[in-house]
């Protein structure tokens, strides 16, 4: 059991004779980071709202851990919200306790966690998520970097298996953009079974991605490895989108005839392959 | 960052440590306090209220809330005032006996509306810094439990005490935030030249929508995304949910609850003697006033 | 010179516990059809600042000059600054809707300002603020719908119906319609894609080639490399540095100012880092760099 999740013929229109998306199926490895670009209104978030199991499909079967899940049935809808967690764009508005600690116990407190035990686990991932000297913080006191990682101290205490982010750093400032990926580094580190999907603009994050589905109007463009995604760029640019930046260079260089080997994904390998090629 | 009233502050004092729960009792009955009856002497009526008064202000020094945010508060209140001093000023009522203004046609204002309006708005003004102690020293969360744990008995009828509580905790949560709302859009409408200071009723009315459509169709998106998150972590109103925060009483709360019981029983003997036995305070500790009429 | 911060202090919540002072000190001047960009990170007092340009806060030291007005809390700076002026001066400084109107501050997620019923009127609403005849104020506000891409079909209806995109650019024609002198704009690219952040740039360098002092807010420094003039770094209430974009991301120490510096100049500083064998100081567009790599590859 390899699979995390899997998504087959998902069709959704919030009116009738409008189609959000359009006979979406894809599915995503156990431990994977997975990225879902588009632009706005391609459909991304509706999808993470689908994926999260706060929206029902028109028609379409979604598997988790290679069970169907029927939204209708109570109990196994339950079960999800013990798999899988979202953290939303806007900080303020997913904020829902009066200060942090309240914050990240109210899952815990949905659960019926026992209180001595609800205790440990806030300040255990408060820690974690470096928010520990601001437990009794107010959300108007904290910046939205901080909100944010709040937000995923309480999806993290919740002990779950795949993390959703919809544009979880979009209204965040450079420093809790970085943040925010550290964190997400860190929490891979620790367990290599978490899966992430992240629905995000940040071409170069897609680009660093194990994995990468382009949305345009509704439907799957294209997916695989990223560095076979953005390998059309003419198709990508054709929705919006950028081409990452190691690949413009790569791409720039082989036209010059000089061939780069595909391992190289961030700027700082191609900083240095390029001065050691000399 | 606006002044908002009574706004929790992070204070270490003993009133922001007691357990909201007596500070709500306690609240209740002090203001139960401010309208009893204290006999019909305005003097001993003023000597009451003013040690009332007197008590009040220093819990608020003990509570080390600004009084200048009470002056400000008190803003909201200027046009209650006047409603009511010209209600009590030229619809005499009850025994009249200080002619302040006689008319040629024989109606007559009475300095007892004078003192009649100054009572009651004095009254309003101990109620209004009451509330502001409770706010200013407890959090919204702790002011939601206290209440709900007031409301337990209507868990017998199968009152959904569980979500009154979250609701009203969700909307103690978001008042700030609404708040910042409220003043971004301000900021937003008055650079397109809105003026919500001067200007005359029809104007101000236009003003004010400027302010309040964009201020609800926040609330709603607020409300979506919430309810959202909120169901992403599992909510579910009529499930059993534990709870992160237990109130506990602690031996600070012991002495608080006997110094209010102390308190709230002086004022109630006090308001017995001088209405069912007629005893008036000021003549018996200070014979000389005796035969002042007011 | 036409925008001049003389100095300037401002205080939130003076004498309360959460006294913060978010300006120290801040002097600066911006001439006449320049783009320039405030930069800094959250809390840094950008945001303060701009909210002075139109009176929105009042520097609590110091004054800002805005062509004739003058922008200040204390009462007798202003007595003495207007001293020696004419009286049309001193009058033009008591009507602060002028400067309102000379002054357009486009906020951070400005969608969130529309209220009316439809389009065509939420973008009148502004120039009949400030005494426009409702003839006159709806061809400004028709041009100024247009010129933000926003065609005659959507006129009559609901803002509310409109894309997030959309409702940002009804909202840029809003300030617009008022015929500012001097805009601002906090944040207009946020939360947008990148198709969606192109089309409000150019929007902008449009609105600067009409010959309109155009001030940017901007945690986007590809926004910055690409269309501004020059940059003020704001860090921690005052300003630390007044300098070309360029010039800004070729400097060694710009990560105490903490700002993201676009790909471009990072993958240069990498490449120095590692020891490239080629000066690239000089170098400043990705075409130009490309060739310098493969040259010294070549060779």
């Amino acid at each position: 059991m390899n699979e995390a999740l899997r998504l087959e013929h998902i069709y959704f229109g919030y009116e009738e004779d409008l189609d959000t998306l359009i006979d979406v199926s894809f599915s995503v490895k156990k431990g994977d980071y997975v990225t879902l670009i588009g632009h706005n209104g391609s459909g991304k978030s509706t999808l993470a709202k689908i994926i999260s199991f706060l929206l029902n499909p028109n028609s379409g079967k979604i598997f988790i851990n290679e069970e169907e899940i029927n939204s209708n049935d109570e109990n196994k809808l339950k079960n999800i919200r013990k798999i899988i967690g979202i953290v939303f764009q806007n900080p303020d508005n997913q904020f829902i306790g009066s200060t942090v600690e309240d914050d990240i116990a109210f899952g815990l407190e949905n659960r019926n966690t026992d209180v001595k035990k609800m205790k440990e686990l806030v300040y255990e991932y408060a820690k974690k998520v470096n928010m520990d000297k601001f437990l009794n913080k107010e959300p108007s006191e904290l910046s939205g970097g901080q909100k944010q990682r709040v937000a995923i101290a309480g999806i993290l205490a919740l002990n779950l298996k795949i993390i959703i982010f919809d544009e979880a750093t979009s209204m965040l400032d450079p420093e809790g953009v970085e943040d925010i990926k550290r964190l997400i580094f860190e929490m891979r580190e620790k367990d290599p079974t978490l899966t992430f999907i992240s629905i995000t603009h940040d071409i170069e994050e897609a680009y660093l991605s194990d994995y990468c589905i382009v949305l345009n109007k509704g439907k799957i463009l294209k997916e695989g490895k990223p560095f076979e995604v953005f390998q059309n760029e003419e198709l990508i640019s054709s929705t919006g989108l950028d081409i990452p930046f190691v690949l413009k260079v790569k791409n720039a260089l082989k036209d010059n005839g000089i061939e780069i080997s595909e391992n190289i994904k961030t700027i700082d390998e191609l900083g240095e392959y390029i001065c050691k090629l000399k | 960052m606006s002044n908002i009233f009574g706004k929790f502050t992070h204070y270490n004092t003993i009133i922001h440590k007691c357990d909201p729960r007596i500070k709500i009792f306690g609240l209740i009955l002090i203001m139960v306090i401010c309208f009893l009856p204290y006999g019909n002497n305005y003097m001993n009526q003023l000597l009451i209220l003013a040690v009332l008064g007197l008590f009040i202000f220093l819990t608020m020094i003990i509570a080390k809330i600004n009084f200048l945010d009470l002056f400000k508060s008190l803003k909201m209140i200027w046009f209650m005032a006047i409603f009511l001093l010209i209600i009590n000023v030229f619809i005499p009522y009850g025994n009249n006996e200080h002619p302040m203004i006689i008319f040629s046609n024989g109606y007559t204002l009475y300095w007892e509306g004078l003192l009649n309006t100054f009572m009651v708005l004095f009254r309003l003004i101990l109620m209004i810094a009451l509330t502001m102690i409770l706010t200013s020293t407890t959090s919204p969360m702790d002011i939601t439990y206290g209440f709900e744990w007031f409301m337990m008995p209507l868990k017998l009828i199968k009152f959904p005490t569980q979500v009154v509580a979250m609701t009203m905790s969700l909307a103690l949560r978001f008042i700030p935030t609404l708040l910042e709302e409220a003043n971004r859009i301000m900021k937003a409408q008055k650079s397109r030249g809105v003026d919500y200071q001067h200007g005359f009723l029809m104007k101000k009315l236009k003003s004010i929508t400027t302010l309040i459509i964009p201020l609800l169709i926040s609330c709603f998106s607020i409300s979506d995304d919430l309810s959202l998150a909120m169901e992403a972590r599992g909510y579910d109103p009529y499930s059993k949910r534990s709870r992160y925060r237990i109130l506990k009483f602690s031996h600070y709360d012991l002495i608080v609850i006997i110094v209010l019981l102390l308190i709230v029983s002086f004022f109630i003997f006090i308001a017995v003697i001088s209405n069912h036995y007629g005893i008036n305070i000021i003549e018996t500790l200070f014979p000389l006033t005796k035969g002042v009429t007011f | 010179m036409q925008i001049e911060i003389n100095d300037i202090y401002f205080t939130y919540n003076k004498k309360r516990y959460d006294e913060f002072e978010a300006l120290k000190g801040v002097s600066l001047n911006i001439n006449k059809g320049e783009f320039v960009s405030l930069v800094g990170k959250t809390g840094s007092g950008k945001s303060t600042l701009i909210q002075m340009l139109n009176g929105l806060l009042l520097p609590t030291k110091g004054y800002v000059k805005v062509d004739d007005f003058i922008i200040t809390s204390d009462k007798k700076l202003k007595k003495n600054l207007l001293r020696n002026a004419s009286k049309e001066i001193k009058d033009l400084n008591k009507k602060s809707y002028l400067l309102r109107k000379k002054v357009g501050i486009v906020f951070q997620f400005p969608e969130y300002q529309l209220f009316e019923e439809t389009v065509l009127k939420d973008v009148m609403f502004g120039p009949i603020n400030f005494k426009v005849e409702e003839n006159l104020a709806k061809e400004k506000a028709i041009n100024a719908l247009h010129s933000v891409g926003i065609n005659d079909s959507y006129f009559a209806r609901s803002p509310f119906e409109l894309s997030g995109g959309e409702k940002r650019r009804v909202a840029i024609a809003g300030i617009l319609a008022s015929d500012p002198e001097i805009l601002v704009l906090d944040e207009p690219t946020a939360g947008l894609d990148p198709n969606g952040k192109k089309e409000i740039m150019n929007l902008v360098k449009n609105i600067h080639s009409q010959g309109k002092t155009i001030i940017l807010v901007t945690h986007d420094m590809d926004v910055i490399m690409n269309y501004v003039d020059k940059v003020f770094v704001m860090n921690d209430g005052k300003l630390i540095e007044e300098t070309s974009p360029i010039d800004l991301f070729n400097k060694e120490n710009i990560n105490m100012c903490s700002l993201e510096i676009p790909t471009f100049y990072k993958f240069k500083k990498i490449l120095k880092k590692h020891g490239f064998c080629k000066d690239l100081k000089e170098i400043n567009d990705f075409s130009s760099l490309i060739k310098c790599i493969s040259e010294s590859l070549n060779e």
